[in-house]
């Protein structure tokens, strides 16, 4: 025969702080961490081909500097619209906005006007491009518009993987 | 701070009853509060290298554990949280019930108590915190606090002693 024993209390602090969870959690936990951390080693090479991309851009901003015979012309912008450069921007950009939606509203709101507010001026800029493609100081003006929307991508990227 | 997953094991074991305890007062559903335990315990891994060893790793893993519920409700809910102002108590001593009641019929009296009012006594009532920590980690102010606080305890009270509101 078992007796049971009730516990009677008077006050909050009489009650345990700690339950104990139906099932271990851990080992989901763990699956996680695990897969985590083997996600940096992946991340120089798709860091590498982002540089990679924003090289190629230069170069050909420097090619159509040089000469604004139709044949360099036709370099540059073939380098503005590299597309390596443009699917791995176009990831991180998604990638981000998945981030991002997880956030508070206040939080989001923040980001996602910086986000399209470099999206909007690097579209400018080529637009403008598109009407004057020699333009030097149009295609300077790109490639620093395209290196500020891949900073604040990562920044964003990276602040979110912290917390 | 380099983590070991071995070493952050050893602090899930010994954290995770006050985390899920937490989470599960809080959530008042116990699958949700799994899904709340697990997702304290990934973020407190991400930012371990952030962790500053002067402040208590259990308030820290407290503190994540209700960010993670309120995010939770927030996405769940887009209502505004309204709160009606209500007179703040003149005295803030503890709480103490004149007849001993049994532990489970407190913990669900306590589980019954509205949102707001059931917040802050479950971080301030059984987990100690002072006002200022309660309502840094609901994002409340602390005069809300101290009000929900006096709420929480008067729907107790009449919950539990009702010879007592009588």
């Amino acid at each position: 025969m078992t007796t049971e024993i009730t516990l009677r209390v008077r006050s909050l602090a009489e009650l345990p702080r700690g339950i104990e969870p139906p099932r271990d959690l851990w080992p989901a936990i763990a699956a996680q961490i695990t897969g985590e951390q083997r996600q940096p080693e992946a991340q120089p090479r798709w860091q590498w081909a982002l540089a990679a991309g924003l090289a190629a851009l230069m170069i050909g901003v420097l090619l159509g500097r040089m000469s604004v015979t139709p044949q360099a012309e036709l370099v540059a912008r073939s380098a503005l619209f590299d597309a390596k450069f443009v699917t791995q921007r176009n990831q991180l950009r998604s990638s981000v906005l998945q981030q991002v939606a997880a956030l508070p509203l206040a939080e989001r709101d923040k980001l996602l006007r910086s986000v399209t507010a470099l999206r909007r001026a690097v579209e400018d800029i080529q637009s403008a491009l598109g009407q004057d493609p020699g333009n030097a100081l149009l295609q300077e003006l790109l490639v620093n518009a395209c290196q500020d929307e891949m900073t604040n991508l990562s920044d964003i990227r990276n602040s979110e993987m912290k917390l | 701070m380099a983590a070991s997953v071995t070493a952050f094991e050893s602090i899930y074991r010994e954290h995770s009853p006050t985390v899920f305890g937490l989470c599960r007062r809080l959530t008042r559903d116990t699958a949700a509060a799994e899904d709340a335990t697990q997702e304290t315990f990934l973020r407190a891994w991400r930012a371990f290298a952030q962790f500053e060893s002067r402040s208590a790793i259990a308030t820290w893993l407290h503190r994540i554990a209700v960010n993670v519920v309120m995010e939770t409700r927030r996405r769940k809910s887009a209502q505004m949280l309204t709160f009606v102002a209500e007179p703040l108590p003149e005295r803030d001593g503890e709480w103490v019930l004149d007849t001993p009641v049994e532990m489970a019929e407190l913990e669900a009296a306590v589980l019954a108590l509205p949102q707001g009012a059931r917040d802050v006594l479950v971080l301030s009532g059984i987990y100690e915190y002072s006002h200022e920590e309660t309502a840094a980690m609901l994002g409340i102010a602390i005069g809300t606090c101290k009000a929900q606080l006096h709420r929480a305890r008067r729907l107790l009270t009449d919950k539990l002693s009702p010879e007592a509101a009588a």
